[in-house]
């Protein structure tokens, strides 16, 4: 294991819109790396920055050790991307633009071999269609089967999920976890939606208006042990009536008529229970991670 | 570089759009042609009845194709660089609009062997639409129509007649009119190009392109003392510099076999062409190396 992605205080200002401040992260290898925030957030300038598609207006960023600004060829050979979408030369056929992104990538890979990339995705049997006819979900795998055409070691994906159906969704998250387990690929991956970057990464960062909030691994922050139960329910006692149980300390806080209790995924059973038993008329109770309750208030 | 050189000619000549250019070339043409087939006695008449009455001529063939090859180079030559915009206009700022530049941008290729490579491509479709043109306005109109001396008339009202009786006087000042075409046109496509950077789509650069050339054409055609001095640094001043090359160096209309009148005018004109193509795309490829693709 080593550090595939260093940035050190990076930031970035369109005249006087700063979208990055001072972000510093590591990205290991191996890692499926989830940059989540909203929109606007700073994710996509920062990946930008990494592809050089953006020149920071300070800081820096070093790639398999290496300084993206000195050594960007070397570099950007071992780096598949997509930025957004995948925008492709709708005049030429699937076959065409794998091709054509291949050579660009600085290999010559035979008939064969694109072929066998196509499959992967699942488009082999439309490898001769003009790009202009495919739904949004075949763009997506092919600018995923153009990323990986070179084999590279860390693949960048920026919203990759964006205009996809819900099938279309499953097929990236699992295409994702492929890179990952499957190939050892180092992938950095971002969004905006909570559950799909929980359901991929195994580190985490989340930025908003350009700084870093918080970073740390998927197993930290989704700590089964600090879940948090959302609890609505009409009665205004209810820690009265919980007293004499060991769930009136899991209380935290009330917003509006949620109250929410933090504890262990395992016991929220038993709270329900002792909730019954206590007399309390639930009228709903939903488990959370902390996360995505501080999620959604940071994004709110 | 060469490979990129490529994958830029091959995208350029995969697009629809490519063909207009080419198809409209040889619409124009061909009907011209058509025209000058049908009705040749009647504009024969028209165009030398005055010259007949002052000179004789011995029998020869004057709507001949080196003729017929001349009024349309002096047609077209003004509407050819929309057909050289409408490509090389687009090639980035269709990118830009396609999305294409940013996954093009994060392979290992540096901005400025790109913004080359592009260009050089922009170029060969250049030539490629000059050499088209040769085949139709010239091959063609020398098959159809044979060959014979030049007459043509000059901006002074004088007349310049180039003898072609042993066959060797005019097919040269052809090619070379046509190599100095290459240049003016080349301008354009800098030109364009250059736009192109700044732009997000395509549309842009081509009219701004078509706008530029015609007003520096009206201004250099225009005889006015203010205008006059402006004209020297307009690059349209120089892209009928083609001409020169059927002035011989004889001031009596009969021509000097093998001569040109000004040779340092054309060379002078080529410079400034080169000049101005050089310019065009340093200022484009400094403003891409610093461009923030946020598109």
């Amino acid at each position: 294991m080593g550090t595939v992605v260093e940035i050190n205080h990076l930031s970035k200002s369109f005249e006087e819109i700063h979208a990055v401040r001072d972000l510093s992260l590591t990205v290991e290898q191996g890692d499926v790396y989830g940059f989540l925030g909203q929109n606007g957030a700073g994710k996509s300038t920062t990946m930008r920055m990494m592809l050089t598609l953006i020149a920071p207006s300070s800081g820096n960023i070093k790639i398999f050790g290496k300084d993206l600004q000195h050594d960007r060829k070397e570099i950007l050979r071992e780096v598949g991307a997509i930025i957004e979408r995948p925008d492709l030369y709708k005049y030429l056929d699937a076959y065409d633009n794998l091709e054509l992104f291949a050579r660009l990538s600085g290999i010559k890979p035979t008939k064969k071999e694109l072929m066998a990339q196509l499959e992967k995705v699942g488009l082999a049997d439309r490898a001769k269609s003009k790009v202009k006819t495919f739904s949004q979900g075949m763009k997506q795998r092919l600018g995923i089967a153009i990323s990986l055409v070179h084999n590279p070691k860390l693949v960048i994906l920026d919203e990759p999920t964006n205009g996809l159906d819900p099938q279309g969704i499953a097929e990236m998250r699992n295409i994702i976890i492929g890179l990952s387990k499957e190939h050892g690929k180092t992938v950095i991956v971002s969004s905006h939606l909570l559950n799909e970057i929980e359901q991929v990464a195994t580190r985490i960062i989340i930025i908003h208006k350009g700084k870093k909030v918080v970073e740390g691994s998927a197993s930290e922050m989704f700590d089964p042990a600090k879940t948090l139960v959302s609890l609505e329910t009409a009665n205004y006692d209810v820690l009265q009536k919980l007293s004499g149980s060991s769930f009136a300390k899991c209380y935290q806080k009330s917003i509006g008529d949620e109250m929410l209790f933090e504890m262990n995924r395992k016991a929220i059973p038993d709270f329900n229970k002792a909730l019954v038993e206590c007399g309390v008329e639930v009228t709903s109770m939903t488990p959370r991670h902390s996360l995505e309750d501080f999620f959604l208030r940071l994004t709110a | 570089m060469f490979v990129l050189y490529k994958i830029e000619l091959y995208k350029i000549f995969r697009k629809p759009r490519t063909y207009i250019s080419f198809v409209a070339i040889a619409l124009v043409i061909t009907l011209m042609q058509l025209a000058f087939k049908t009705d040749g006695p009647v504009l024969s008449e028209l165009l030398f009845s005055g010259l007949k009455d002052m000179f004789q001529f011995d029998g020869g063939n004057l709507l001949n194709g080196y003729f017929i090859c001349y009024m349309i180079l002096n047609m077209l030559l003004i509407q050819i660089p929309l057909l050289v915009a409408i490509v090389t206009g687009d090639l980035i700022s269709g990118e830009a609009n396609m999305g294409t530049l940013r996954l093009m941008l994060t392979k290992p290729s540096s901005r400025n062997e790109i913004m080359l490579a592009k260009f050089a491509a922009g170029l060969t479709y250049t030539l490629s639409l000059l050499v088209w043109m040769a085949l139709l306005s010239l091959f063609l109109s020398m098959f159809i129509f044979g060959t014979d001396d030049l007459i043509i008339g000059k901006s002074n009202g004088l007349v310049q007649m180039v003898v072609d009786k042993q066959g060797d006087d005019v097919f040269w000042r052809y090619l070379c009119a046509f190599a100095l075409a290459f240049l003016a046109l080349g301008t354009v496509a800098a030109l364009s190009f250059m736009l192109s950077v700044f732009a997000e789509n395509s549309l842009g650069p081509i009219v701004i392109t078509m706008s530029v050339i015609i007003v520096f054409t009206i201004i250099s055609t225009m005889d006015m003392p203010l205008f006059q001095k402006i004209n020297p640094f307009l690059f349209t001043s120089y892209m009928t510099a083609w001409k020169g090359f059927f002035n011989t160096a004889s001031n009596d209309g009969s021509g000097m076999t093998g001569t040109i009148f000004s040779l340092s005018a054309i060379l002078k004109a080529a410079g400034i062409l080169v000049g101005h193509i050089i310019a065009f795309v340093g200022i484009a490829m400094y403003a891409f190396k610093r461009k923030d693709i946020v598109s």
